[in-house]
């Protein structure tokens, strides 16, 4: 299992998608922080939970990203057709999925960190040069690094279980890009209320702290576990297919 | 030993791969023959257990998946062009050598083995087919394995180069190592290849060694010159002896050397050439195949 997770290590991090993808989505988080939750944010500097604010906002902007990053490291194995060299590497395939996604994991929740925090110590920054008066705040950590860490690693998830199905990099990248607003948005015509259930649905609602439940709205407790039983569905089907599958 | 077993694969109605069983020994060059679309790629993906499919293959008795280190028992090559175009050569074989638990030092050993040194930091993307075939090799012999399967190594490389390859292969396998490689080019194969296993529509067609298969094609013989060349033919009808008329001589099919010099002997026929003549793996592998080829062509047709 070491050298499988230290192989898919190098693999990530040495291909230019992992840095372009990474350094694109940190240019955003501080642009966005900086500039307009910083430098223009007027009033709302006032608010107690302003800097709090910034934290579930820049992981829900970039957070697909990360998931980009997820996609890649599967589909490349097949579209370059490494994935004979890893699969003959490996003892088994199921050390090789495994390896994935722990190496997956750990990228994502790092990735989460970084943004959690770069998002408002740039949007701090951007209204202490701008010399508005800001409110002493409230951070409620906890709740902020798990929600964060969740989403992110979610949606990597997500995006490594749809590379693990599909195999094609485009098919999953569409499916990553589609699936939460356009497919669940149809899906939303027919589901009416119960679109709360679906896997997007329920993921958004995990970063949405602090707004009351109610009967369109799920605890962001029982979302996370929605959003974790439809991983563990999808990954065993993955699971299944990929130690049986052809490789290519 | 490399011991494949009913090797069976089948995509729905078509049989790709039919039962097809041989055995690769240490110590010697296996070629893999076959016309395309015999199924030689699926054969070799069916062995490393790339591919589904029935049948086994065992390393020395055991399972590639019953090593703790499978790239320290056999090293692949299936196609040049399997890498990350963006990864430098240097790093694609990191990342092989962290998979298979092979120290760092071996990748630069490698590097320097197949000539690849001078591009290491380069990204392989615009690496030539020779180039990307030499970077495939360094691939297969990174953990120093007792085995290599390589599948058209010579596609791409340049005289130099195959050349090159031809003396590794068979310096790897004297060795007490095993080769088992597939290629279209019959020349390098013949001079190259101590067995052979030919397949054709997924079927296997032989598997034997190189002096066998060509002594036993139609195109083997004796070559005969002697004075009275009309006396010989007559008494080889005869003896219902087949033969065919050659550089003024006869082309005798059925008999060995000694039997022909006593019969020439005996007939008091002045002996001036005799020499045995193998069929040329060309040949021996036209006549062997000529009912399963998948593509063949076609003359031109008629207006």
């Amino acid at each position: 299992m070491f050298a499988a997770l230290k192989a898919e290590f190098r693999k990530l991090f040495t291909v230019r998608t992992t840095y372009g993808i990474t350094g694109i989505a940190l240019f955003i988080v501080v642009l966005y922080s900086f500039y307009i939750e910083g430098i223009r944010a007027g009033n709302s500097a006032h608010l107690a939970t302003k800097l709090a604010s910034e934290v579930p906002g820049a992981i829900q902007a970039v957070s697909m990203l990360a998931a980009l990053v997820a996609v890649l490291l599967m589909t490349h194995e097949y579209r370059y057709n490494t994935i004979m060299y890893t699969l003959t590497s490996a003892r088994r395939r199921t050390t090789v999925l495994a390896a994935k996604i722990v190496t997956i994991s750990t990228f994502a929740l790092l990735f989460a960190v970084v943004v959690g925090s770069l998002a408002p110590a740039m949007a701090y920054l951007g209204m202490q040069i701008k010399g508005l008066d800001v409110a002493v705040q409230q951070f409620p950590w906890w709740d902020l690094a798990w929600q964060g860490a969740f989403y992110t690693w979610a949606l990597s998830m997500f995006g490594l279980l749809f590379a693990a199905l599909f195999r094609s990099q485009v098919a999953s990248i569409v499916i990553l890009f589609f699936a939460p607003g356009t497919l669940e948005a149809l899906a939303g015509l027919l589901l009416k209320k119960n679109v709360m259930y679906l896997p997007f649905n329920a993921l958004n609602q995990v970063l949405q702290a602090g707004t009351s439940v109610g009967p369109d709205r799920l605890s962001t407790g029982h979302a996370a576990l929605l959003v974790l039983m439809y991983l563990v569905v999808g990954w065993t089907a993955a699971w299944a297919l990929f130690v049986r599958r052809d490789a290519n | 030993m490399i011991h494949a077993s009913h090797l069976t694969k089948k995509y729905r109605k078509k049989v790709a791969v039919d039962d097809v069983s041989f055995k690769i020994e240490t110590g010697k060059v296996t070629g893999f023959l076959g016309p395309n679309g015999a199924g030689k790629s699926t054969t070799m993906r069916l062995m490393l257990g790339l591919d589904s499919g029935n049948g086994t293959t065992t390393f020395d008795g055991k399972h590639l998946g019953d090593y703790s280190r499978p790239s320290k028992v056999v090293g692949i090559l299936l196609e040049a062009k399997a890498f990350h175009p963006t990864r430098t050569a240097r790093n694609h074989l990191r990342v092989l050598a962290a998979a298979g638990g092979i120290p760092d030092s071996r990748v630069d050993e490698v590097l320097d083995i197949v000539g690849l040194k001078d591009v290491a930091k380069k990204r392989p993307g615009k690496f030539s087919l020779g180039m990307s075939q030499r970077l495939g090799i360094a691939a297969a012999i990174l953990g120093k394995p007792k085995y290599l399967m390589l599948d058209e190594p010579a596609n791409g490389l340049d005289p130099e180069g195959i050349a090159w390859l031809r003396q590794f292969i068979k310096d790897y396998a004297s060795h007490d190592n095993a080769v088992f490689v597939s290629s279209h080019l019959l020349s390098e194969m013949s001079q190259m290849a101590d067995n052979l296993v030919v397949i054709g529509k997924g079927k296997l067609i032989a598997a034997t060694d190189m002096d066998s298969l060509l002594s036993a094609s139609a195109h083997a013989g004796v070559f005969m010159r002697v004075i009275g060349q009309s006396k010989l033919e007559r008494i080889l009808r005869q003896k219902a002896v087949t033969f065919e008329r050659s550089d003024d001589g006869l082309l005798i099919n059925g008999l060995k050397t000694d039997e022909l010099g006593t019969l020439a002997y005996e007939a008091s026929l002045p002996v001036l050439e005799l020499a045995a003549k193998d069929a040329s793996l060309e040949q021996a592998f036209l006549e062997l195949t000529a009912n399963s080829e998948e593509y063949r062509t076609h003359g031109e047709e008629k207006k």
